[in-house]
């Protein structure tokens, strides 16, 4: 019923039109499409599971108290049996970093998997935990066996002599496949012996588009500046009484210039969420998804609007109404196509660029269809109104030599 | 005629208000994303103590191993000192000013009052860095110079901490307890927020909290602390000892920054060969391994050495630009569309004697017109924009530490400059995106529009 060449002829007249739209459809396609895969990649990590039992743990930090040299290691340890006491707590574990957040007291460290120091060697953030503190956290253990009692080291005296490490440290030091327990790891002079595998998490300092590895050192440190202790509840209700109580008790063991601050884990997600950016980005995907809307929208208007004669013309010869409208939207669906080609190839080339400079994976197709099906559909939305009012354009428009 | 071609080009405007608008609002959210993405590169560009450039340096000595060299800054000298070189490095009376940059956190509290202690972060500097980096006092000043030498339980503390601590009073000759030591206030700083981390450069890129407190420098011999800063070591075999605290000041560890600011040319020449001098004196005991290299940097000398990195953050930049184009696509196409509909307009001017020359400059000034409006709407949005992302940052959760956040809200703040860029960008882009349809629009064969009628 619809023949192209009469579409495409009028087109071919009118080249810088087609062009410009054209062009334009082409770049909102490539940003679009990008802006939202970065703002949905985002938004994907912010919602992921951290991988710890988060909604149940709460992290105290005591700082060292004015006028003394430090919290010493059998205040804490009395510490930790006295918070288990309280109802409501499951467990309790040292820890010497605050899980998820990046704030501060990171430490990191390089493991190679042979003595020669040439290997490639294998980043991870390092942490000093008490024997329980994995099962506290909610970490599966996967392979080999967990803590105990005799492992424990203590820091300047002693250096531990064993490690559990993450399946991502894992499988980076050994590959997929390979048993990792029962092997040895080296740093600089020191060596250790993996004795266990724990399950992935979002690690001490999660940060969107980059791994974690963690290992795990079973090791105290008899003075501390900072104890950390973390806390596992029965529900995640019960944490704010259970902050109380440990507030209570903590103002009573250490009197006077005590700091201390207690951190919902799952409350901590909150605060490395990159506001500054996801407020730029959403943004200015908005302003642009509307600016194009109005400006697509407009443009096939005005088009229509223009050549309201020449569709008078076509009526006056015969053409019926709904091939009248079909024409126009076919016309509009041509040029939008080859706008949307384009915009795909070069949304696939920005999103390849984005990959090389900020490790932000690669747009998937699926998605860049959906946008291309999303952006198609608005455009054709914008010329059915123009082209529904053409329908009702009268012949006798035609006539007439104005 | 200027006058009469600029009424000519609002009636034209009046006459069609809807394209006019769609318009108008299409070239300002262009003008306006791209200048909010430029916003932060433009802040993050300033250098705030720009004036004196020329007497404000950064000493870095290439004091790594012999094998690698450090890879972490641009000019691949180390950005920090050990503690030994440091106090050696001092010791010159060559220079006008100089001062060390260390920092440090802990507990503060004031001891009248009973009250849960403040987690604070703050600088181990000499009284000479006030004026150095121009810090200004609301009570008191800086120590006297004996401080630097003998150490004494002063400290100076900025605003904020004043606040918490005294609420906001005198507090000169009163004393806080800082971790285990009690200290006496014989200052109190302005809070400054600089997009631009100053003393920090050649660590940061970003701007970094304002210190809340200083000590000076003679505290690190005085009390045994942990440096909050990088803290690295280049390979050194020798052995210094277990103690955790003690070898930081014999060995070669870096994690002082040393600044340095000149009367003159002569004096910066007197201090290079100081340093030379010194370099050479300590590869006799076995220090400096590597061959004689150190640089003394200005701020904006370090900005300029670090350009590769300004470049990363250009990301944005390129989103802004890339709508821009989009949103002048489409300005140029519905300018085409409303200056097609008036050429019957123009062929009559034409038949009636305009010359070409007057056509092509009315239609131009109309799309300069159109664009001036855009630049003043754009220029609102910007504002508007701006002002979303600062409220955002500022709803950030703060840290339950207490310990002050990076304050990215100076990088979107709005100035003078960026809505001369709006407005500059706007009306450059109308008149772009006018000379192809004002072009097309001149051409009209006038005696085409004069049959029909």
């Amino acid at each position: 019923m619809f023949s192209l060449p009469p579409v495409l002829k009028p087109l071919l007249r009118k080249k810088l039109t087609v062009v410009l739209l054209g062009l334009q459809i082409a770049l909102i396609t490539m940003l679009i499409s990008n802006l939202a895969h970065i703002l949905n990649e985002m938004d994907n990590y912010y919602k992921s599971p951290t991988g710890i039992d988060d909604k149940h743990l709460l992290c105290f930090t005591l700082r060292n108290p004015s006028g003394t040299k430090g919290i010493a290691l059998a205040d804490g340890l009395r510490d930790l049996e006295k918070i288990k006491a309280i109802p409501g707590v499951v467990d309790v574990a040292s820890v010497d970093a605050t899980p998820l957040d990046h704030e501060y007291n990171l430490k990191t460290g390089s493991f190679n998997t042979s003595l020669e120091q040439n290997n490639e060697q294998i980043a991870f953030v390092r942490s000093n935990v008490s024997p329980n503190a994995l099962d506290t956290l909610g970490l599966r253990l996967l392979a080999g066996r967990k803590f105990e009692s005799s492992d424990m080291a203590f820091t300047y005296k002693s250096y531990p002599q064993v490690t559990i490490i993450t399946r991502a440290l894992a499988t980076a030091l050994f590959g997929e496949n390979n048993n990792a327990i029962g092997k040895m790891v080296y740093e600089k002079d020191k060596q250790y012996e993996i004795i266990g595998v724990v399950s992935d998490w979002k690690g001490f300092a999660p940060q969107i588009y980059r791994f974690e590895s963690t290992a795990f050192f079973p090791e105290y440190n008899e003075i501390n500046n900072e104890f950390r202790y973390l806390i596992r509840t029965h529900s995640p209700e019960v944490r704010s009484v259970v902050i109380q109580a440990v507030e209570q008790y903590l103002m009573h063991q250490y009197p006077q210039g005590l700091i201390f601050y207690a951190d919902k884990l799952d409350a901590i997600v909150n605060k490395y969420m990159n506001r500054g950016t996801l407020a730029l980005l959403k943004l200015i995907t908005l302003i642009l998804t509307l600016a194009s809307i109005i400006a697509i929208a407009g443009q096939a208007y005005f088009s229509v609007h223009q050549r309201r004669k020449q569709l008078g013309v076509l009526r006056a010869l015969g053409a019926t109404r709904t091939k009248l409208i079909a024409q126009i939207l076919l016309e509009n669906a041509a040029i939008v196509s080859v706008g949307l080609s384009l915009g795909v190839a070069l949304a696939m080339l920005l999103s390849h660029f984005f990959y090389k400079t900020t490790e932000i994976v690669a747009l998937s197709p699926w998605f860049l269809l959906t946008t291309a099906c999303g952006i198609f559909a608005i455009c054709l939305l914008s010329a059915a109104i123009p082209a529904l009012q053409a329908g009702k354009i009268s012949p006798s428009l035609a006539t007439r030599t104005l | 005629m200027f006058w009469y071609q600029y009424q000519l080009a609002l009636r034209s405007i009046r006459k069609t208000p809807i394209l006019s608008c769609v318009m108008i609002f299409i070239l300002a959210t262009g003008v306006a994303v791209t200048t909010i993405c430029y916003t932060h590169y433009h802040h993050l560009k300033k250098n705030p103590l720009a004036h004196k450039d020329e007497h404000l340096f950064l000493l870095q000595t290439d004091s790594w191993d012999e094998k690698t060299q450090y890879e972490r800054t641009p000019n691949h000298l180390p950005p920090l000192h050990s503690y030994r070189d440091s106090v050696a490095l001092l010791a010159s009376d060559i220079p006008l000013r100089k001062t060390a940059i260390t920092k440090w956190g802990g507990s503060m509290h004031n001891p009248e009052i009973q009250q849960k202690a403040i987690f604070v972060r703050g600088n181990i500097v000499t009284r000479d860095f006030f004026a150095m980096f121009e810090r200004e006092f609301i009570y008191g000043g800086a120590w006297n110079a004996i401080a630097d030498q003998q150490f004494q339980n002063v400290i100076i503390l900025n605003e904020d901490v004043n606040q918490k601590l005294f609420s906001g009073d005198n507090s000169i000759g009163k004393s806080v307890m800082y971790e285990n030591i009690q200290y006496q206030v014989v200052g109190v700083t302005k809070k400054v927020q600089h997009s631009n981390p100053t003393y920090d450069i050649a660590q940061f890129r970003w701007p970094q909290p304002d210190a809340q407190f200083y000590i000076p420098f003679s505290v690190i011999k005085a009390a045994e602390f942990g440096a909050w800063t990088r803290y690295e070591c280049p390979q050194d075999l020798r052995d210094y000892g277990s103690h955790w605290y003690q070898p930081r000041l014999i060995n070669s560890c870096i994690w002082i920054g040393l600044w340095y600011e000149f009367a003159g040319e002569e004096q910066k020449h007197q201090f290079e060969n100081f340093v030379r001098n010194y370099i050479q004196d300590q590869k006799k005991a076995g220090n400096y391994p590597r061959p004689i290299r150190f640089a003394l940097s200005s701020i904006g000398d370090y900005m300029q050495l670090n350009q590769q990195g300004y470049d990363e953050d250009k990301t944005t930049i390129y989103i802004g630009f890339f709508t821009l184009l989009v949103c002048t696509l489409n300005f140029v196409a519905l300018l085409l569309a409303k200056f097609m509909r008036a050429l019957p307009e123009s062929g009559v001017r034409r038949a009636l004697g305009a010359n070409r020359r007057v056509i092509f400059a009315q239609h131009l000034i109309e799309s300069t017109t159109l664009g001036s409006i855009a630049a003043v709407l754009g220029m609102l949005m910007t504002f508007a924009g701006l002002l979303y992302l600062q409220l955002v940052w500022k709803s950030a959760p703060a840290p339950s530490s207490g310990l002050p956040v990076q304050d990215n809200t100076v990088l979107m703040e709005p100035d003078f400059y960026l809505m001369t860029v709006c407005v500059l960008t706007a009306i450059a882009a109308s008149i772009c995106a006018g000379l192809y349809p004002a072009w097309r629009a001149c051409k009209v064969p006038a005696a085409n529009y004069l049959k029909i009628q």
